[in-house]
């Protein structure tokens, strides 16, 4: 079902360095799980529609109006030895630029991860959460 | 004493919420070490809430519903101050900026918040053996899991350090290890209990609820932290009836037993039971009825389809864990670099697992085949559930296929561990409420003296039909059988 390759393949798209020493197990495992799996292949859904929530069938669909939610912004900060002035500090993401006004000898930018990581990897599905974003904290979730 | 006498006497001022926190912590000393329940504990902090609890007893106000009760938390539901691990490397170090809306609910009605209890890492098991720092033990067997993925919460109810304890749920997580811990678990209609602060897995499975020593606790529990929350948009709105309200009779319910959760992978001492159960249920003027195999044909492809759906809603909620905000970081190279190490360094192996595999699944040129593919299915196991409660109040059968394992059981062979959620995982596709009640002990097999447990599946909203059931259940069957650990210190 899956081969090493493609295995390599998701997992970056998953941002997870996989160990080499790891890589066998996991396609071994993956492997196994898709083929048991396979089953559902089988299964005639024709004219099926996806359901994708219980509250598809029962409850009330989501209100649209804005609430108003504790901005954890200093407790979160002061959890984290990487802020600095209130901001959290990243990996450097961009080069310097080729002009004499580029900030020299800075060993870390700050900035939101969305903007950085275009540059870093156009191919990012990756959800990196501007900080500012309270509805994003770990404890809440976003689908909701 | 179970909850329901403790808030009845701390209101009536006969009994001090700090003594009943110090017997608490007092058990906690003492069988925690048997059964590792928990991952953290303030002592300090239980006891200043139960003060806080008497002082209101003494002003002459009423403390509320769960007056002086301790409970515990599963450690992926937020505390104000406390940790919040989820089971996981990848949290170590963070401190919740503010409760779940389910802790601000428990202590309104003055509950005593007593501990962090171990769970699988991003409750991600079933038997807390992917606990990111050691596994829980069942209380009935020491060489035995627990359950989970909130095993931490079965076992420490099931050790009676506290009377009841949250866990959450997304295919089984809360069923599963009450059944393997011999204590009432229940899991709520999707939507009819916030999940604000709880710690996202699979959002449009998860639910938060009560493990108990009795059915009638889970019911005040599940009472207190039911109804609607500005902050969790799919929680359902106005009046919830009272888990309280439905008689606590079974006569002239409609009790069907679908052939399908009779399958032969259960083993059959844990079928002797439940068959027992029904009995039971049917003398006291319940109308038992085996529904025939179909009824709900697709039930037995719940597992694949479970697991796409929720490692897939998982690959997305995950992401966020990326060492940039909390958290251990590596942080040599660049950003990517960054992201690459902390995830695969902090990520325990099944959920590095469940990320792949959602990723995989909701990839370009596999969606339609297993993303949506077990959408359609879902819906389909959905849609035969909500045509047999046309004809059926309730449905019954096993909760687990299996009791409770040895520790090292079904850790090589990831899918064994996937089957445990086998008979639960469907109730969880279409959101519909489950309880899991005690029904005795396996006489014979590999789960020889061990706890089973009775799984009933009610209409979606219809929370107190099912909590007034397994109450029902509870006065026929009597009392259940106690581990030796749980009367050691009485």
């Amino acid at each position: 079902m899956v081969d090493p390759e493609e295995v390599r393949r998701v997992a970056h798209l998953a941002r997870l360095g996989l160990a080499p020493e790891d890589e066998p197990a996991m396609v071994s495992h993956l492997d196994s799980i898709l083929a048991h799996f396979e089953v559902l292949q089988a299964v005639d859904t024709e004219g099926v529609e996806p359901l994708t929530h219980p509250l598809a069938t029962h409850g009330q669909p989501a209100r649209d109006e804005p609430v108003a939610f504790p901005d954890p912004r200093e407790s979160l900060v002061e959890l984290t030895e990487h802020a600095r002035e209130g901001f959290f500090v990243v990996p450097r993401v961009l080069e310097d630029a080729p002009d004499d006004d580029a900030p020299a000898g800075e060993d870390a930018h700050t900035t939101t991860p969305d903007d950085a990581d275009e540059d870093a990897d156009p191919a990012a599905e990756f959800d990196t959460v501007a900080d500012d974003d309270p509805a994003r904290e770990p404890d809440v979730d976003p689908s909701s | 004493m179970s909850a329901a006498d403790i808030a009845s006497r701390v209101r009536a001022g006969e009994l001090d919420p700090i003594v009943v926190t110090e017997k608490a912590l007092a058990r906690f000393e003492e069988r925690n070490p048997v059964v590792h329940a928990y991952l953290d504990l303030d002592r300090e902090d239980a006891l200043q809430r139960a003060a806080a609890v008497s002082e209101r007893v003494s002003r002459g106000e009423d403390p509320g519903q769960l007056a002086g009760v301790p409970i515990s938390l599963k450690d992926n539901i937020a505390v104000a101050g406390a940790t919040l691990t989820a089971g996981s490397r990848i949290l170590q170090g963070y401190r919740s900026p503010y409760d779940a809306h389910v802790t601000e609910r428990l202590v309104a009605e003055g509950a005593v918040l007593f501990g962090r209890t171990n769970l699988d890492e991003f409750a991600m098991g079933a038997s807390t053996e992917n606990s990111g720092f050691a596994p829980s033990r069942n209380p009935w067997d020491r060489k035995r899991v627990p359950g989970g993925s909130s095993g931490g919460s079965a076992a420490a109810v099931g050790a009676g350090i506290v009377p009841v304890a949250l866990g959450s749920e997304t295919g089984g997580s809360i069923r599963q290890p009450a059944a393997l811990c011999g204590v009432t678990g229940f899991k709520p209609t999707y939507g009819s209990v916030s999940r604000r602060g709880l710690v996202a897995f699979g959002s449009s499975l998860d639910q938060i609820g009560p493990l108990a020593a009795t059915a009638e606790d889970a019911a005040l529990v599940f009472d207190v932290i039911t109804g609607h929350d500005p902050g969790d948009a799919t929680t359902t709105t106005g009046k919830r009836p009272s888990a309280f309200l439905a008689p606590t009779s079974v006569e002239g319910l409609r009790i069907g037993i679908p052939e399908e959760f009779l399958d032969p992978s259960v083993d059959p001492h844990i079928l002797a039971q439940v068959d027992q159960a029904t009995d039971l249920l049917s003398e006291a003027g319940a109308i038992t009825k085996v529904v025939p195999a179909g009824g709900l044909a697709h039930a037995n492809l719940s597992i694949p389809v479970y697991y796409l759906v929720s490692s897939s809603e998982a690959c997305s909620n995950l992401a966020r864990f990326d060492g940039m905000r909390y958290g251990p970081r590596h942080d040599d190279g660049d950003l990517l670099d960054a992201y690459l190490a902390t995830r695969a360094g902090h990520f325990g192996a099944e959920v590095q697992r469940r990320i792949l595999l959602g990723t995989f699944a909701l990839s370009a040129g596999y969606y339609d085949a297993w993303y949506k593919k077990a959408l359609q299915v879902r819906r389909l196991v959905s849609d035969e559930f909500t045509t047999l409660f046309k004809e059926y109040d309730l449905l019954a059968g096993p909760t687990s296929p299996v009791g409770a394992f040895k520790l090292g059981e079904r850790t090589d062979d990831p899918y064994a561990m996937y089957l445990c959620d086998l008979l639960t995982a469907p109730a969880c596709l279409g959101g519909f409420p489950s309880v899991s009640v005690p029904c005795g002990l396996a006489r014979k097999g590999p789960y020889k003296g061990l706890p089973v447990g009775l799984q009933l599946v009610g209409r979606p909203g219809e929370d107190h039909v099912v909590l007034a059931a397994a109450r029902a259940f509870e006065a026929i069957r009597g009392e259940p059988e106690r581990p030796v650990v749980y009367s050691a210190a009485e």
